[in-house]
């Protein structure tokens, strides 16, 4: 009897142990250019393109949740601009609850540009175009990818917003799958220089999303070389 | 066993990550109790800290005032007997197989004759003051939301003393009546009470949980989990403390089973009495994410 305790301790070390090497779904991938790491300087100011939170109804992403999705879009939006200046960067959002001249310069300039940036995304080869495959390991690989080149009449935004940095940071969630996908682009260069693509296994509610953001930008922040 | 706990200890090591932004920043968890300190929240308070994306110690300290009522139990008068009688052994000249014998004889013929209800009872409680301190290991399930947030599985170990304070009656018959009393008068005999003031018992404990914890408006913490608990109280050579031990591990925190054993301390001469239990624990913690 008196080795009962240690037969306890054996076990729960045991539990412990394996516990802390099984592995969680879920992923977080690092892409970048060569040269952005180097860049934290030149990053002052990013404009932020309509951040979306969307929800599904299915794992499949076909129906889409909009009740449950506008209770967060505010919330989204201000908690990007809050979080990002708390990790040192300076994003400014611009999207369809902006008010003034920040919404006509929405819809006259950057949702072009959005289209663009996705388009650009579609057709490189990289992770997060199978990412729907969630065979990746939990770990961050950073790791340097052939930039795909934007339309050259973009560059002329950058004088009007005094920003080369353009950033689309969007969550989609459902019961199953949860991802977020941010991305920041140089448009003196007519590249993108930054991806990260975070999974979760999991719905993303409002304490979630907050994380999510968060720590979106403490991997930047993290990211490059001081 | 001390292999495999270091084989972990090195796989934490290695697998703290270097970035570990904690929960909107904020690694540090201060907590209160809501279940076993439901009269004086703040008398149970745990400490948290993020390790890294994965791993979180805790701390903790409880201050904890509670009413026992003690049962009687036939292993209780059975173990009490047991280390009164070591104490005549000598004396008598009689073997520890002939006290057990004697014991057990004694234990049929009060089974067989008298009633429980009547003849054992306590009507007074005990007053147990407690105060435990903790500290544990958590490892967190979830790896893309850093460390105080999400499933987790966590090892615990607790410390401290209870201090007793209450008159209990022990019905049990002294060793002398076993050898000099005839059959029917040692039962008479056996009535003793026990006024017990600011006695001291040892108690430690090992449990495991598994549970979540929530993260609310920013800063709110909902700690959730559930387990099992080994304790066992020790007493060193007073056959009463060893009977009040007895009677903690079971009310105060265990509750499955008890196992219990005594042991003869060679080096100082005195008997340990041990009492180890095996229960179940739950917990609901409300804490504040500090820094």
């Amino acid at each position: 009897m008196r080795n009962f305790s240690k037969y306890i301790l054996g076990l729960a070390s045991l539990l412990l142990f394996l516990i802390s090497c099984s592995s969680s779904k879920g992923f977080i991938f690092a892409l970048h250019t060569d040269s952005f790491q180097n860049k934290k300087s030149e990053l002052q100011k990013v404009i932020c393109i309509n951040p979306t939170f969307r929800k599904f109804e299915d794992t499949d992403f076909d129906d889409e949740d909009y009740e449950f999705a506008s209770k967060f879009k505010q919330l989204y939006n201000s908690s990007i601009e809050k979080y990002s200046k708390k990790n040192k960067l300076n994003y400014e959002v611009y999207s369809p609850y902006s008010e003034g001249e920040k919404l006509t310069s929405y819809y006259k300039d950057l949702l072009p540009l959005k289209s663009a940036i996705l388009k650009s995304l579609n057709v490189q080869d990289n992770p997060m175009n199978e990412v729907e495959s969630n065979t990746y390991k939990k770990e961050i690989i950073q790791k340097f990818v052939v930039p795909t080149m934007l339309p050259a009449e973009l560059a002329e935004l950058v004088g009007k917003y005094d920003t080369p940095y353009f950033s689309l940071v969007d969550i989609y969630t459902s019961n199953g799958k949860s991802y977020l996908f941010h991305v920041i682009v140089d448009l003196n260069l007519g590249r993108i220089e930054y991806q990260e693509i975070k999974g979760y296994s999991g719905l993303v509610k409002k304490s979630e999303m907050k994380m999510f953001v968060y720590d979106s930008f403490y991997l930047l922040d993290k990211f490059f070389k001081k | 066993m001390r292999k495999l706990i270091l084989f972990t200890l090195i796989a934490f090591s290695v697998t703290f990550q270097a970035f570990s932004q904690g929960v909107l920043g904020k690694k540090a968890v201060v907590k209160v109790n809501l279940f076993n300190g439901f009269r004086m929240p703040l008398n149970d308070v745990q400490f948290e800290y993020a390790l890294g994306k994965k791993f979180s110690i805790t701390a903790g300290y409880s201050l904890l005032a509670s009413n026992i009522r003690p049962e009687y139990r036939l292993d209780y008068a059975y173990n009490f007997l047991q280390t009164s009688s070591q104490a005549t052994l000598k004396k008598y000249e009689y073997t520890d197989y002939e006290i057990g014998y004697l014991a057990s004889q004694f234990l049929d013929n009060r089974a067989y004759n008298y009633d429980d209800a009547e003849v054992f009872s306590f009507p007074e409680k005990l007053n147990v003051q407690s105060s435990v301190w903790s500290i544990g290991l958590r490892s967190y399930k979830s790896s893309i939301f850093s460390a105080p947030y999400g499933r987790y599985f966590s090892l615990e170990y607790l410390r401290g003393k209870q201090k007793v304070t209450g008159n209990i009656q022990i019905p049990i018959p002294r060793v002398d009546d076993f050898v000099v009393g005839s059959y029917n008068s040692y039962y008479v005999k056996s009535q003793r009470k026990f006024k017990v003031t600011d006695r001291e018992i040892n108690t430690s404990s090992f449990q495991m949980n598994f549970g979540k914890q929530w993260v609310k408006f920013d800063v709110l913490t909902i700690d959730f989990s559930w387990g099992l608990v080994y304790s066992f109280t020790s007493a060193t050579n007073k056959a009463q403390d060893g009977y009040i031990a007895s009677i903690l591990a079971r009310n105060n925190g265990a509750n499955f089973g008890s196992f219990p054993h005594t042991k003869w301390n060679t080096i100082s001469s005195t008997i340990d009495y041990r009492k180890s239990a095996l229960g179940m624990n739950i917990f609901l913690r409300v804490g504040y994410l500090l820094f």
